[in-house]
């Protein structure tokens, strides 16, 4: 943790600068002048201190974030198997290894019809649509 | 340069003002046209292990209220994502959360305040490894 903490700031401080860009974006003018005055500090300091953690790959970018409705599917199978088929396909955004069910690799599809794509796939699983989004 | 390429702002005093400058238009203009996108929200994209959260986990609820409960948890910090996904036969969970942490601990703890808002029937799906995140 040490060493990806900008210099000079405490962990508090970080903590609360990363959830207030990613949760509460103030949309003015001058956001970091606005972001720094509920933390406390400098519009220098967030900005220094927000271009350091984006060069640590901390935070990958400042913007428009989409809601994506996309499919959440878990399968089970080997995993190294599995991975080698699903990593270059540009319509699966995320692969996951997890523990605590019958699905051990959780992966999500953009797709219109999940279905027919695990079918193509040859793949068996559960496909779980996005009904609400509450936080992305 | 349309609105909707606005991915990643400059990190500087006036980031909307130097974005209006390139779209020929006016920062008021630009920070109301974001403010009135339905199905976006307008922040930091972060990745969680480059903030020093090591520790991830999909944690799903079972609820008779799952509107509320996923508005409630949503709004902790350490909840990253919050979906609600519809029930299949032999899969019944009703909200999806994605709970991050630095470690093991945190994340026991995180979850036990979940339980406060969401109560106590849930599973841990325990992040055993991340092969691909594609978040655009």
């Amino acid at each position: 943790m040490r060493k990806i903490l900008p210099a000079t700031f405490t962990m508090m401080k970080y903590e609360k600068l990363i959830w207030e860009v990613k949760n509460n974006f103030p949309l003015t003018r001058r956001p970091f002048l606005k972001i720094a005055k509920r933390l406390g500090m400098k519009e220098k300091e967030v900005i220094n201190a927000l271009k350091e953690i984006k060069e640590k790959g901390g935070v990958k970018r400042i913007g428009i974030v989409k809601e994506q409705k996309a499919y959440l599917v878990g399968i089970k199978g080997n995993v190294g198997k599995l991975t080698k088929k699903l990593i270059m396909k540009p319509e699966v955004t995320h692969i996951i290894e997890r523990e605590g069910s019958e699905f051990n690799l959780w992966i999500v599809i953009r797709a219109d019809d999940p279905k027919s794509w695990l079918q193509k796939m040859r793949l068996e699983g559960i496909a779980l649509e996005s009904e609400k989004v509450f936080k992305t | 340069m349309r609105l909707e390429d606005i991915k990643d702002i400059p990190l500087v005093p006036k980031p909307f003002d130097e974005i209006a400058k390139k779209l020929g238009t006016k920062p008021e203009k630009i920070i109301s046209q974001i403010s009135r996108m339905r199905k976006r929200r307008f922040g930091a994209v972060i990745k969680p292990d480059g903030i020093g959260y090591k520790a991830s986990a999909l944690v799903l609820w079972r609820t008779q209220n799952p509107d509320h409960v996923g508005k409630e948890i949503a709004k902790l910090d350490f909840v990253f994502h919050c979906v609600k996904r519809p029930r299949k036969p032999g899969w019944e969970w009703d909200i999806y959360t994605l709970v991050i942490a630095r470690d093991e601990s945190e994340l026991q703890e995180n979850i036990r305040k979940m339980t406060k808002i969401a109560g106590k029937d849930f599973v841990v799906l325990k992040t055993k490894r991340i092969i691909k995140v594609d978040t655009g």
